[in-house]
């Protein structure tokens, strides 16, 4: 399932604007999966732009959402043909729609109750299993959170966000968001079935700095 | 990790100290698992000194350790035989040990360069299949994060971060040190894999904050 690898300029760009995103990710005040959520839509939108790729409309986009100066991302960019831009912004919006789809999912499989994460549990393993499709288990997870009318309304801005933040699986390959299911509302679950406090981190500080 | 059912009281402490260190945890300037290794030693000497835990110097470390009111922890605290406090308190010992070494295992995952994350893997892979112990791999994967001699005598602070995480395993059963291997440095590289430059987000906030 490994894609091929980017090289020179190709590889720069997509290099300075993930790192870029994640930085800003985290330490934005607005979750992981919205703000990704935002800058796909965002991008989508400018190339369907004609002639979105000649220009320097995307160079923009990708500034905003890396905070990388403009002239360091138009120097990769001059050096790449329209078919290799093309090519980089797909890679970049399938990164960041995995580091916001992996995000969410690790945060349901943090945050909630005990009881809430056995459900969800169960709920991922049947679409593992492929007993139930993406949206059917995307739909059944969020009435384990939200179980009655009411609260989806109340809460409707979070819901809105977990459906945003759901819907990024639709810029990944099907294997692979079945993968992070599995690691994400499976694995991180069950390991914390070990201990009947359920503790889990929620931070992982760069081991390096 | 699931031991014997605790008293009201013991499980109203034990639930205090670790979701309280948890939480602070989370706001602290010091690496989770530094945090870990620092608060479990000053548990452990006051347990092996004359004073043991018939008196209540430990609660100081807890209070410390989870920001809950020293007044509210002795409520529970006297309530206990000397029996309960031990096993409470071991039961703190291990979920602190948890968080920390599952923090780093995590850390490495997302932060270490993708030629050295297959490397991890491997080794971690290794040990998974029961070919090497558990301070071979640690020792493998210290060599593979500071390979050179020069690199392990610039970053000797990193490195004695890293043994003090890695320690942290002593206080956890095998099959939940094994589980915690799996999880991070098996499948959580493994699907980074798609796209090598790919990287697991590190921030996973509150879904309904």
């Amino acid at each position: 399932m490994k894609l091929k690898p980017l090289t020179g300029p190709a590889l720069d760009l997509f290099e300075k604007v993930v790192m870029g995103y994640r930085d800003y990710m985290e330490h934005s005040s607005i979750p992981p999966w919205v703000l990704s959520h935002f800058f796909i839509e965002d991008l989508k939108q400018t190339l369907e732009e004609p002639g979105s790729l000649k220009g320097d409309a995307v160079v923009n986009v990708l500034v905003m959402m890396s905070h990388v100066d403009y002239s360091k991302l138009m120097t990769d960019w001059y050096k790449l043909s329209i078919e290799e831009r093309g090519m980089v912004v797909s890679r970049i919006a399938t990164a960041i729609a995995f580091m916001g789809l992996s995000s969410l999912l690790g945060s349901m499989a943090t945050y909630l109750g005990p009881r809430e994460k056995e459900e969800v549990m169960r709920v991922a393993m049947k679409y593992y299993e492929g007993k139930i499709s993406y949206n059917e288990m995307v739909s059944e997870i969020e009435n384990i959170i939200w179980p009655k009318e009411e609260e989806k309304n109340l809460d409707w801005y979070h819901v809105e966000n977990y459906r945003k933040g759901m819907s990024l699986a639709e810029y990944l390959p099907k294997e692979l968001v079945r993968k992070m299911v599995g690691v994400f509302l499976i694995k991180w679950i069950r390991l914390q079935q070990t201990d009947s406090l359920w503790v889990f981190p929620s931070i992982y500080p760069n081991f390096l700095e | 990790m699931n031991g014997k059912p605790l008293s009201k009281a013991a499980d109203d402490l034990l639930r205090k100290v670790v979701h309280g260190f948890q939480e602070s945890m989370e706001h602290s300037i010091v690496d989770p698992w530094d945090l870990s290794y620092a608060f479990i030693a000053d548990i452990r000497r006051i347990e092996m000194s004359s004073e043991d835990l018939k008196g209540d110097e430990v609660l100081d470390v807890l209070a410390m350790a989870s920001n809950v009111n020293y007044i509210e922890l002795k409520e529970d605290w006297d309530k206990l035989s000397i029996d309960e406090r031990k096993e409470v308190v071991h039961r703190i010992i291990e979920a602190m040990a948890s968080l920390g070494l599952m923090s780093a295992l995590g850390t490495i995952a997302i932060y270490a360069e993708p030629y050295k994350k297959e490397e991890i893997l491997r080794i971690a892979s290794k040990y998974y299949k029961k070919k090497i112990s558990y301070d071979e791999m640690v020792s493998e994967m210290e060599d593979v994060l500071w390979p050179t001699r020069r690199e392990k005598i610039r970053y000797w602070k990193f490195i004695e971060s890293f043994r003090k995480a890695m320690s942290l395993a002593r206080y956890l059963p095998e099959a939940v040190v094994r589980a915690m291997i799996h999880v991070y440095l098996i499948n959580m590289i493994r699907l980074q894999m798609f796209d090598n430059l790919w990287v697991i987000p590190s921030v996973y906030p509150r879904l309904l904050e």
